[in-house]
């Protein structure tokens, strides 16, 4: 796959450094650091020192067991609505601290699913969009910092376990059935020259959503 | 008579929903976190053609929605409406987000997520019965971030979120399940603009109907509307009373 170049801006990583982290199969991590090395990126196991670049995945397979929302307990609540957000908040903090003075890109990847709800997944929707606001602010707050920070929300049934009824989609088209659309979507958004991308939400489900 | 049951009612937003369902002719449960502010609740509303019932319930503390949806039962003998309008004491404070405690992230949680969930989960039944109507005060922050006010939007784009799926999920049940995203002059805003005279104007001058809405008088019908009658088929949407401030929301 063609890596390229737009007016002299390479589109892939110049053996910059990247660390990728969060919650998610490994299968899935694993098909973004294939891509990113591919691109050229490094990527480092360590985020001590921060490198500039921080691919933060929420992509919990425990977030997508359905369960009514009276059976949500409250130890239920706190793991799937607010542990996440705090979380997203804690990693986004480490971010400012080690990257203010020369600027960072965070993606972080969650599943689309947020954007429309499901039913039997209201605290883990719920989390879901609560980290994307919060990813929304500081990209607000921290631009003139050069730190952008982008989410990418994947199209539920390409990260979840076996797809359920909450989590069907009606694409226009068909991504395939691997993880490298997910993985070129986050490579993309890293590149050097997407600097316009900072706040936004890339919904790479194949057009299922269209939005906004 | 159809009752509703609203949160945080002592003031601003909250007490501007409990006139106008009060005007409106509904029977009112005004929730506040205090005690110090029943009386004064409830002393503004001894007249009229409905009943409003003060009580105190902090939504952070468990069992006191149980509580106050068990009164909210036993004295009118429904619910068909309830209102999550309560917010921390905090949420218009100012907060530099990349050194904010986890402390200052409990204190919205606690309110607008946690209190979000034990409220609804304690008029479930109440509103299944009704096929009644849940309605939860959002924020424009909570749709285009907020630079100054992060953990704030945080909460708040959470609830959309909540709407959408437990809309999605009580749909068939007979239940909407809206989102109401006002911006409201308050008692808080006041003494900004009070501190800040120039700040008024250089605010309305970008929203485009010029003035912040009024508690009772605009963002009050709006709810009024979502869960009455003529918004039987709408639920998991999130209405936006900004005045025009917000236009492009969708995501």
């Amino acid at each position: 796959m063609s890596t390229g170049s737009v007016r002299g801006v390479s589109a892939g990583g110049e053996n910059r450094s990247v660390v990728v982290t969060g919650l998610a199969p490994p299968w899935i991590r694993d098909a973004i650091v294939d891509r990113l090395s591919h691109d050229g990126w490094r990527v480092v196991a360590d985020v001590d020192p921060l490198p500039e670049a921080v691919v933060l995945l929420e992509l919990d397979d425990a977030a997508f067991v359905e369960r009514s929302f009276g059976e949500t307990d409250e130890a239920t609540w706190e793991r799937l609505a607010e542990a996440p957000p705090r979380r997203t908040l804690a990693a986004l903090q480490r971010v400012h601290a080690a990257r203010r003075a020369d600027g960072g890109v965070v993606v972080l990847v969650q599943p689309a699913i947020a954007l429309e709800g499901a039913a039997g997944l209201v605290a883990a929707t719920t989390g879901w969009e609560a980290q994307r606001q919060l990813a929304k602010s500081v990209a607000r707050r921290w631009g003139h910092e050069k730190i952008r920070v982008t989410i990418v929300a994947a199209a539920p049934d390409l990260v979840a376990p076996p797809p359920t009824d909450a989590l069907r989609t009606q694409r226009a088209i068909a991504p395939g059935d691997d993880l490298e659309v997910l993985a070129a979507t986050v490579a993309l958004v890293l590149r050097p020259d997407a600097v316009a991308l900072t706040g936004s939400t890339i919904v790479a489900d194949g057009g299922a959503l269209m939005l906004p | 008579m159809s009752v509703v049951l609203v949160t945080g009612s002592a003031r601003g937003v909250g007490r501007g929903l409990v006139r106008a369902f009060h005007r409106a002719g509904w029977s009112v449960v005004a929730t506040v976190r205090s005690d110090d502010a029943v009386a004064d609740v409830a002393a503004e509303f001894v007249d009229g053609p409905t009943e409003v019932v003060a009580l105190t319930a902090d939504v952070t503390v468990p069992g006191a929605l149980d509580a106050a949806i068990e009164s909210t039962l036993a004295r009118f003998g429904r619910l068909d409406a309830f209102i999550h309008n309560a917010v921390s004491v905090r949420s218009s404070e100012p907060c530099a987000v990349e050194s904010a405690t986890v402390e200052l992230w409990e204190e919205h949680a606690s309110v607008s997520l946690r209190g979000l969930w034990r409220g609804v989960r304690a008029a479930a039944d109440a509103l299944h019965d009704s096929q009644g109507a849940v309605v939860v005060l959002t924020s424009p922050a909570g749709i285009n971030g907020s630079s100054n006010n992060a953990l704030y939007g945080a909460v708040k784009g959470g609830q959309r979120a909540f709407v959408r799926s437990l809309a999605r999920e009580w749909g068939p049940l007979g239940v909407r399940v809206n989102g109401l995203a006002p911006l409201a002059r308050t008692e808080a805003l006041d003494r900004v603009f009070a501190n800040d005279p120039g700040r008024e104007a250089a605010l309305s001058s970008i929203v485009p109907l010029g003035r912040f809405g009024d508690p009772a008088d605009d963002i009050g019908p709006a709810a009024v509307f979502l869960c009455g009658e003529g918004a039987r088929y709408i639920t998991g949407q999130n209405l936006v009373v900004s005045g025009g401030r917000l236009t492009g929301t969708s995501t």
